[in-house]
C-alpha cells in the first residue's frame, strides 16, 4: 500500500500550469525518484506535499486516508520530512540549536543536552555522524546536509524528501549519503529523491517517475530501464550524452601558470604554489571539490584577485595586468557566480550581451553608445545561441537559469577567444541547455581555443576534457589524459588520496 | 591611588548605565535583523516621558515604566513601517531621530519647560538600583539568547528569516516583539538619564548616545556581554576625558573631549574588524508564499 | 500605499523640523520679505512724544530660529521691545542664517535702507567689521562680541568678565579646600572671558585659591556637566560654578548629589538645586534692548562696549538653598559692595593687581 499518495494534483501559477493532474504514490521501504528538468513541476509537487503551496485541484492520501496538508506543520505531523536544495540552516547556530529551532517546542527554556543525546542516537542509527555542538558554519556541505536529514528524522518523519541532494556533494560524500539512504530504507522509511543526474538515479532508486512540463510522462522501475531512456523521457526527445569531438588541432602553450599563490576573501591561502599549462586546441578540465582553490585560481589568472607567481598568456607575462588588459589578449571568462559576476540581473538582456565589449568601436558613436548596433548584435546572439526571450529589452532576471547562462556563453564565445575559462558552466542548468553549452565549448576547442574547464561534476569533466587536472588544497594533485580518467581515480584524487589513486592506475595497468 | 581608581570605576559605571540600557535595546533589535538607527529619537522620547510622568505621579519607577511604554510603542511603529511597508531602515531611523528631537523640543517648550522630576530611583551601595537592573539585564539577555527558545529564534530570524518561516514561526511576530522590547529598553535608558541621573529634561540631552549604542553593539559582536564591553569602553573614555581636564592643566580640552569617540573607533578597529553582522540585518523580508 | 507612507513620513520630518531644531534649517529670508514685521500698530499713541521714527528701520540677523525659546528669541524680543517705544520704528529679521550668507544678508539690509543692523552673536563679528566700513551712515551692532570698530560698529559684551568675577568672589569666600571648579561649554571668547573673571575674582579674595576649568563641549548634554563635576570633586574641589547653557543643569544637580556647593551664573540657577546658594544674573536681553534704544536715539558709542551692572545687565539674586547662610554677613557685604562698585562704573579688572 502507498504510504502517501498524490492524486490528480493540479497547481496553476499565473501563466503556467506547474502541475497538471499529477498522480503518484510513495511506498515505505523504497526510494522513489522524481526525475525532470527545471520547470518540470517536481518542486511544485513537493511544495504541495509539504504544505508550502495550496493545490488548485487533487487530493492527498496518507495511509489511505484523505488528508488536507495546509502547512508544513501538518505535513510534519503526517510524517513528511523535507531536505531543501538550499539548506534551511542558520550557519551561526550550532547543530543542536538548529534542531531546536526546527522543533518549535512549547517550553521556553531549551534543553541542549537532551536534544544532543537524541541527535547522537539517531545519527548513529542511520550512519549520519555529526558533532551536535559544532557550529553549522564550520561543517562541510555534506555534514550540513546530514544535519538537515537529522532535523527531519528527529521529528519522526516516515517519508523523507531529498531535493537534489547530490548537487553540492563530492563523490565520496555521495557514497556516504547513499549508505544513509539505504539505512533509512532498511528502517522502512520512504524516500523521495529528486535529481537529474541519471547515473545516481539509476543506482539508488527503486521506482522512477518522470515529469515533463507539469505532467507525469511515466513511472518505471529502475531495473527495467536505462539512463538513455530516462533522459529521452525527461527531455521529451532523444538525447545524446556524447559531445561530438572534432579533430583536435593542438597548438602551442596558451596559458602557463607558475608557482601561483592566492588568498580567499577570509585571508586563507587557498592557492598554494600551483603550476599548470594549457595548450591551444585542448580542453583542460580542473576537477575538485568546491573550495580547494578553483575560485581564487581563475580569479587570480584573469586579474580579479591578488596573487603572486607568474601567469603567461600566449607567452606574454600578464601577472601584473588589469582584467581589461587580460581580456584584450583574447581571453573569455564564464564566471562561477553567474548572477553575481556573469550578468547584471536587473539590466536588459541586450546590455548584458555587450557588457564587456560596449566600448568597442562596433557599438559606439563617439562617446555615445549606438543602440541600433547593440540591438543588432543582441538580436544576432539571441537567435544564434537560442536564448528564449520575447524581447531583448527584458531584464536578465526574467530568464531561466539556463537562459541566463546562455547569455553569458553567447557574449563570451562570440569574442572568438584564444583562451576560455569556463567555471561551472552548467551549474543549475537543465539538460537541454547543458547539452547546448557543452557543444559550444567543444566548438571553441575545435576552432583552436585553449579551454580551462572548472567543474565539480565528474560527468562533465570526463565527457568534455582532453586532459584533466585534479585540484586539491590549492595545487594540481594529479594530471591525466582523457583516456586514463575514471570516477574512482578522480574521486580519490579529489579527496587528496594520491597514493591510493596511483594504485588504481597500477591495477588497470 | 586605589581610591581614585575605585572612584573612577564608580563614576564610569554610574554614568554608563543609560547607555547600557539603550545598547541592550539596540542589541535586541539588531539580533532580530532590524537596524535601529532611530535609537537616539526613541531615547529622547523616553527622557521627556520619564520626567513628565515622574513629576506628575511622584514616582520615578512609574515614570520609567511610562517611558518604556511610549518608546516601546515607537518601537512598534518602527517595526510596522519596516515590516509592513518595507521602508528603508536607515532612512527611517534618521526620520525617527528628527521626529524624536522635534517632538520633544516642541512639547517641552509648550508644556513642560523646566519641569523637575521631583524624585528619583532608590540606590543601593552607592549605585542607583537601575544600574543593577541593567547588569541583570545583560545576564538575562545572555540567558534568553543562548538558553531559551526565543533567543534561538531571534538569532535565527536575524540570520535567515526564510528558515524561521519554514518551521512555521512568524518572522513578523518575532520582529515585532524585538521592536517593542528594544524600544522599551531604549526608552528606559532615556528615562533613567533624565530622572535617575539628572532630574529634568533638556533639549537634545541624549547627545548622540543612540549612535554610540550602535557602535557598542557592533563592538560586542552582537552579544550581550560584548555590548557591555563596548559600553564600558566608551564609559572609560568619557570618564577619562573629564579626569584629564580636571587633573592635568596642560591637556588640550579638545583632545580630552575627543577621547571617548577616538577610543570607541580604535576599539572597533582593533576588536571588531571581522565582526559579522547578522546576515539578514537591514534586509527587508518578503514572505514568499 | 508605500508612496503615501513615504509622503506622510517626509511630512512628519518637515513638521518636526519646523517645530524644533531651528538651527539646522539653514534657510534665510531675504530682508525685503523679512520673517516678521514686528511693528505693533496700536502702540503708536501710547509711547513717548510726537516725534515720528518711521525712518528708523532695524534689521536683526539671527543664526537660529526667532522662536527658539532661547538665545535667538531673546534678541528678537529685545529688538521688538526697544522699537515699540519709538512710534514708527520697524524691525525685520532673518533667521537661521548660514555662515556663508552672513555678509550678503548684511549688505542686503544695508542696501534696503535699514538704518540699524543688529547681528546677534560673536560669529557675525568678522562680517560686521567688513560690511560696516562700506556703509558709514548705518549703525551696526554685534552682540556678545569682545571688540567693536570705529566709527559705526558697536560690539557689545554683556560683561562676562564681571559675571565671572562675581562668581569667583562668591566661590572663594565659600570654599574650604581653596579649589574652585569652573564648568564651561566650549572654549569660545565669551566663555574664556568668564573663566578669566572667575579666576580673577577668586584670587581677589584669596590669592591661594585655585580655579580648575573643565569644558563639556556641549550646550545640551547635562550628563556631561555631571561627569565634569564628578571629575572636579576628585581633584578636591568643593564648590563649582558653571556657564554652559542647559548643560549647566547637570552641574548643579551633581553638586546636590555629591554635597558640593554651587554658585550659579547667567540665569537664576538657585532654582535648579539646593546646593546653589546664589546666582549672578546676566540679562543679555536687557542689554540688547538698551543698545538698540541707544542706537535709535543716536547715542550708542562705537567700539567695544561692555554692558554690565551699570546697565542693569548684571544683578545678584537673593541667597537661597541649604547654603543660604553659609557666608558671613561681612562676606555678603563684600560681594554686594563689589557689585555696587561695578554698578558705579569701576572696572573690576583694575582691582586685581
Amino acid at each position: 500500500m502507498n504510504f502517501i499518495e498524490l492524486k490528480e494534483i493540479t497547481k496553476i501559477y499565473p501563466g503556467t500550469v506547474a502541475c497538471d493532474k499529477v498522480s503518484v504514490g510513495f511506498r515505505r521501504g523504497e526510494v522513489h525518484t522524481l526525475l525532470g528538468e527545471n520547470g518540470a513541476g517536481k518542486s511544485t509537487l513537493m511544495n504541495v506535499l509539504y504544505g508550502l503551496a495550496k493545490p488548485d485541484g487533487g487530493t492527498i492520501f496518507v495511509n489511505g486516508k484523505e488528508t488536507e496538508i495546509d502547512s508544513p506543520k501538518t505535513a510534519i505531523a503526517c510524517g513528511v520530512g523535507m531536505v531543501h536544495q538550499h539548506f534551511m540552516l542558520i550557519p551561526t547556530l550550532t547543530v543542536v540549536e538548529n534542531v531546536i529551532l526546527s522543533l518549535d517546542e512549547k517550553k521556553a527554556f531549551i534543553d541542549k543536552k537532551r536534544v544532543a543525546a537524541r541527535i547522537l542516537e539517531i545519527s548513529q542509527k542511520y550512519g549520519l555522524l555529526v558533532d551536535p555542538y559544532a557550529k553549522v558554519s564550520s561543517l562541510t556541505v555534506g555534514q550540513q546536509q546530514r544535519v538537515e536529514i537529522l532535523k527531519a528524522l528527529y521529528k519522526n518523519c516516515d517519508l523523507l524528501v531529498l531535493d537534489e541532494p547530490t548537487a553540492v556533494l563530492t563523490p565520496q560524500e555521495i557514497r556516504e549519503l547513499f549508505v544513509a539512504i539505504r539505512n533509512l530504507i532498511a528502517e522502512d522509511k520512504a524516500v523521495i529523491f529528486i535529481s537529474h543526474k541519471l547515473n545516481e538515479v539509476m543506482e539508488i532508486s527503486k521506482v522512477i517517475t518522470i515529469l515533463h512540463l507539469g505532467k507525469v510522462v511515466g513511472s518505471v522501475n529502475a531495473c527495467d530501464t536505462n539512463a538513455r531512456e530516462l533522459a529521452s523521457m525527461m527531455v521529451g526527445k532523444e538525447v545524446s550524452f556524447e559531445v561530438a569531438r572534432g579533430e583536435q588541432k593542438l597548438g602551442g602553450t596558451m596559458l602557463e601558470v607558475k608557482d601561483m599563490h592566492a588568498k580567499d576573501s577570509k585571508g586563507v591561502e587557498t592557492v598554494r604554489g600551483l603550476n599548470m599549462q594549457v595548450r591551444a586546441g585542448e580542453i583542460y578540465g580542473i576537477a575538485g571539490v568546491d573550495g580547494n582553490g578553483q575560485s581564487e585560481l581563475i580569479r587570480g589568472i584573469v586579474g580579479l584577485c591578488k596573487k603572486t607567481g607568474t601567469v603567461l598568456i600566449g607567452g606574454e607575462d600578464m601577472s601584473k595586468s588589469t582584467p581589461r588588459q587580460i581580456l584584450d589578449k583574447g581571453v573569455a571568462h564564464i564566471p562561477e557566480d553567474r548572477q553575481g559576476m556573469g550578468v547584471v540581473m536587473k539590466m536588459p538582456i541586450r546590455n548584458n550581451l555587450v557588457l564587456d565589449t560596449f566600448y568597442d568601436e562596433k557599438f559606439t558613436k563617439g562617446v555615445f553608445l549606438d543602440w541600433k548596433k547593440v540591438d543588432g548584435q543582441a538580436g544576432y546572439l539571441i537567435e544564434h545561441y537560442g536564448i528564449k526571450t520575447p524581447d531583448a529589452g527584458n531584464p536578465v532576471s526574467s530568464l531561466s537559469g539556463g537562459n541566463q547562462q546562455k547569455v553569458v556563453v553567447a557574449r563570451e564565445l562570440d569574442k572568438q577567444p584564444r583562451l576560455l575559462f569556463a567555471v561551472h558552466p552548467t551549474r543549475g542548468v537543465d539538460i537541454g541547455a547543458t547539452q547546448f553549452i557543452h557543444e559550444q565549448i567543444m566548438a571553441a576547442r575545435d576552432a583552436g581555443c585553449a579551454v580551462v574547464l572548472v567543474s565539480t561534476e565528474l560527468d562533465e569533466i570526463i565527457s568534455l576534457s582532453d586532459r584533466i587536472g585534479v585540484i586539491y588544497e590549492g595545487v594540481i594533485l594529479g594530471e591525466m589524459d582523457r583516456k586514463d580518467a575514471n570516477y574512482e581515480r578522480l574521486g580519490l584524487l579529489m579527496a587528496g588520496k594520491r597514493d591510493e589513486a596511483a594504485q588504481t592506475v597500477g591495477k588497470e595497468g | 591611588m586605589a581610591d581614585s581608581i575605585i572612584s573612577f570605576l564608580a563614576a564610569m559605571i554610574r554614568y554608563s548605565t543609560p547607555l547600557l540600557f539603550v545598547a541592550l535595546g539596540v542589541l535586541v533589535m539588531e539580533v532580530s535583523g532590524i537596524v535601529n538607527m532611530g535609537a537616539e529619537g526613541m531615547m529622547i522620547i523616553g527622557c521627556l516621558t520619564g520626567v513628565v510622568v515622574t513629576h506628575h505621579l511622584n514616582n520615578a519607577w512609574l515614570g520609567g515604566l511610562a517611558a518604556m511604554l511610549v518608546a516601546g510603542l515607537f518601537g512598534l511603529l518602527f517595526g510596522a513601517l519596516v515590516l509592513e511597508f518595507r521602508i528603508n531602515q536607515t532612512v527611517l531611523g534618521v526620520a525617527f531621530n528628527l521626529v524624536g528631537a522635534g517632538l520633544t523640543t516642541t512639547l517641552n517648550r509648550a508644556f513642560f519647560d523646566g519641569m523637575n522630576a521631583g524624585t528619583t530611583y532608590g540606590s543601593f551601595l552607592g549605585f542607583p538600583i537601575p544600574t543593577y537592573i541593567a547588569i541583570g539585564l545583560v545576564i538575562l539577555a545572555w540567558v534568553a539568547m543562548y538558553k531559551m527558545k526565543i533567543g534561538v529564534q531571534m538569532r535565527s530570524v536575524g540570520e535567515n528569516p526564510v528558515v524561521v518561516e519554514s518551521v512555521g514561526i512568524s518572522v513578523k511576530k518575532l520582529r515585532y516583539i524585538a521592536c517593542a522590547a528594544g524600544g522599551a529598553l531604549v526608552g528606559f535608558g532615556g528615562a533613567f538619564l533624565s530622572t535617575g541621573i539628572l532630574s529634568q529634561f533638556t533639549e537634545n540631552m541624549t547627545d548622540g548616545r543612540g549612535f554610540i549604542a550602535l557602535a557598542a553593539v557592533t563592538f560586542g559582536k552582537y552579544t550581550p556581554f560584548g555590548t557591555l564591553g563596548g559600553v564600558l569602553v566608551f564609559g572609560i573614555g568619557e570618564t577619562l576625558s573629564y579626569r584629564l581636564q580636571a587633573g592635568g592643566g596642560a591637556f588640550p580640552y579638545e583632545f580630552a573631549l575627543m577621547l571617548p569617540y577616538i577610543l570607541t573607533v580604535l576599539a572597533l578597529c582593533a576588536f571588531s574588524r571581522n565582526a559579522k553582522d547578522p546576515a539578514a540585518l537591514g534586509v527587508p523580508y518578503v514572505k514568499s508564499h | 500605499m508605500k508612496k503615501v507612507f513615504a509622503l506622510a513620513l517626509s511630512l512628519m520630518m518637515v513638521v518636526s523640523l519646523l517645530a524644533g531644531c531651528g538651527g539646522s534649517g539653514g534657510s534665510s529670508n531675504p530682508p525685503a520679505s523679512g520673517g516678521g514685521d514686528a511693528q505693533q500698530p496700536g502702540d503708536a499713541q501710547t509711547s513717548s512724544g510726537d516725534t515720528d521714527y518711521s525712518n528708523v528701520k532695524i534689521g536683526l540677523m539671527l543664526s537660529g530660529s526667532a522662536n527658539d525659546g532661547g538665545w535667538s528669541q531673546m534678541a528678537a524680543d529685545a529688538a521688538n521691545a526697544a522699537a515699540e517705544k519709538y512710534p514708527g520704528a520697524t524691525v525685520n529679521y532673518s533667521e537661521s542664517i548660514p555662515a556663508t550668507d552672513f555678509e550678503s544678508t548684511m549688505r542686503g539690509y544695508a542696501d534696503a535702507g535699514y538704518t540699524i543692523i543688529v547681528s546677534h552673536g560673536a560669529e557675525f563679528l568678522d562680517a560686521a567689521k567688513l560690511v560696516s566700513q562700506e556703509y558709514p551712515d548705518i549703525t551696526f551692532i554685534c552682540t556678545s562680541a569682545q571688540s567693536g570698530q570705529e566709527p559705526n560698529l558697536t560690539g557689545i559684551d554683556f560683561a562676562t568678565f564681571q559675571l565671572g568675577f562675581l562668581n569667583g568672589v562668591a566661590c572663594a569666600m565659600a570654599t574650604e579646600t581653596k579649589k574652585i571648579g569652573a564648568v564651561g561649554s566650549n572654549e569660545i571668547d565669551s566663555i574664556i572671558a568668564w573663566a578669566d573673571g572667575v579666576r580673577a575674582g577668586a584670587q581677589y579674595v584669596d590669592p591661594e585659591c585655585e580655579v580648575i576649568t573643565v569644558y563639556t563641549g556641549s550646550y545640551d548634554d547635562a550628563l556631561k556637566a555631571k561627569q565634569a563635576v564628578d571629575a572636579l570633586q576628585q581633584q578636591g574641589v568643593d564648590i563649582v560654578t558653571q556657564n554652559a547653557d542647559a548643560c549647566g543643569v547637570g552641574a548643579v544637580q551633581e553638586c546636590d548629589a555629591l554635597g558640593l556647593m554651587n554658585v550659579g551664573a547667567v540665569s537664576d540657577q538657585t532654582l535648579l538645586g539646593e546646593s546653589c546658594f546664589i546666582s549672578v544674573i546676566q540679562d543679555a536681553q536687557l542689554g540688547i534692548e538698551v543698545a538698540v534704544e541707544q542706537a535709535i536715539e543716536g547715542t550708542v558709542e562705537p567700539g567695544f562696549v561692555s554692558m554690565g551692572a551699570s546697565a542693569g545687565v548684571i544683578t545678584l539674586t537673593d541667597y537661597a538653598g541649604k547654603y543660604a547662610d553659609l557666608l558671613t554677613d561681612e562676606e555678603k557685604t563684600t560681594l554686594q559692595n563689589l557689585w555696587q562698585q561695578s554698578y558705579d562704573g569701576v572696572d573690576l579688572e583694575t582691582l586685581v593687581k
